[in-house]
């Protein structure tokens, strides 16, 4: 399990509570101006932004790995790289789970079809990769807690060294 | 001699700190590229590792010179270079090979530090060069690693 930090995890599952709709619908959206200041009298409390971060990241991350999945099924001549890349998309996946152990987040039932050609799965697997790496360097910049912000960008630095290394593969 | 202690991750530590840690870091990276450069002048003339180390000592000399700036920035006195740093030795390319990608994957772990003590932009900088890091890395045959930095926490 990633280290994110126990004062973290524990923080953001206790403002899961009033950052998330809990129905497994998208996260409840932050409100213009940050988050919002913890009662008079209650313990202090991490941002509900940092929850909606990790919420919407899983979500994200998990339509990755249904790509993943769907090139290493569809493309066996895209497996070299396709998977090693699904075996730590899953590892992604579970450390941001991991974040948020408290919460209940749903699986992602996404289908995720990979275009018949193989070039052509390819270019839409990088393109996601891609996206996700800017994305997670994103969550990084918009996290308040060091730690998560640290998660953010480790995951960031993992998928472009995969875009790299795949950008410079010949397959 | 210093070993390069600077390399190891750290505590927690302020942002002025971190990036002190950073550049006290790259003094001792771009002292590596420089020992790895001679070294495969002898026994890697023209291989792909000397390209790779060359490409490497270049940014890494920039991430320095950043990292100085940005120190000064902050108001405070940049931590100077050592005079020398320990280096395992070298008798063949695998071996620069694996002291290159040592170096990456230990300086990551000290910018994945400064990206838990900075923000905005400062936290850019951080980010972005532990990215950097990790292509570095996997450029020399490492492992696309799950968490660049943290490996090993």
């Amino acid at each position: 399990m990633l280290h994110c930090g126990v004062t973290v995890a524990a923080g953001l599952v206790g403002c899961a509570v009033s950052g998330c709709t809990g129905d497994g619908t998208d996260p409840a959206p932050v409100p213009e101006g940050g988050p919002s200041e913890p009662g008079v009298g209650t313990p202090q409390q991490p941002p509900d932004q940092d929850v909606n971060l990790v919420l919407s990241a899983v979500k994200a991350e998990e339509v990755l790995l249904a790509l993943c999945g769907s090139v290493t099924t569809e493309h066996p001549s895209l497996r070299v790289f396709a998977v090693p890349l699904r075996s730590r998309q899953r590892r992604h996946v579970a450390g941001l789970r991991a974040l948020v152990t408290d919460v209940d987040v749903p699986r992602s039932t996404a289908q995720q079809r990979s275009p018949s050609r193989p070039a052509h799965a390819r270019a839409r697997l990088m393109a996601a990769l891609e996206r996700a790496r800017d994305r997670r360097l994103d969550d990084c910049l918009a996290a308040t807690a060091g730690p998560l912000a640290q998660h953010f960008a480790s995951l960031s630095a993992s998928h472009a060294a995969t875009v790299d290394q795949l950008r410079r593969a010949d397959w | 001699m210093t070993a390069m202690t600077a390399l190891a991750a750290s505590p927690a530590l302020p942002a002025v700190e971190a990036f002190q840690a950073c550049l006290a870091a790259e003094h001792a990276v771009v002292y590596g590229y420089g020992v790895l450069g001679g070294r495969l002048a002898r026994v890697g003339p023209g291989s792909t590792t000397e390209t790779l180390v060359e490409a490497a000592y270049a940014e890494h000399r920039g991430l320095r010179d950043q990292l100085l700036a940005t120190v000064l920035d902050l108001g405070a006195e940049p931590v100077a270079a050592e005079p020398a740093y320990a280096t395992p030795d070298l008798a063949d390319v695998e071996d620069c090979r694996q002291l290159a990608r040592d170096l990456e994957q230990r300086c990551a772990a000290v910018y994945a530090d400064a990206v838990a003590e900075t923000l905005d932009d400062a936290r850019e900088l951080a980010a972005l060069s532990l990215r950097g890091c990790a292509i570095r890395a996997t450029r020399l045959d490492a492992p696309v690693e799950t968490y660049p930095g943290l490996t090993g926490r």
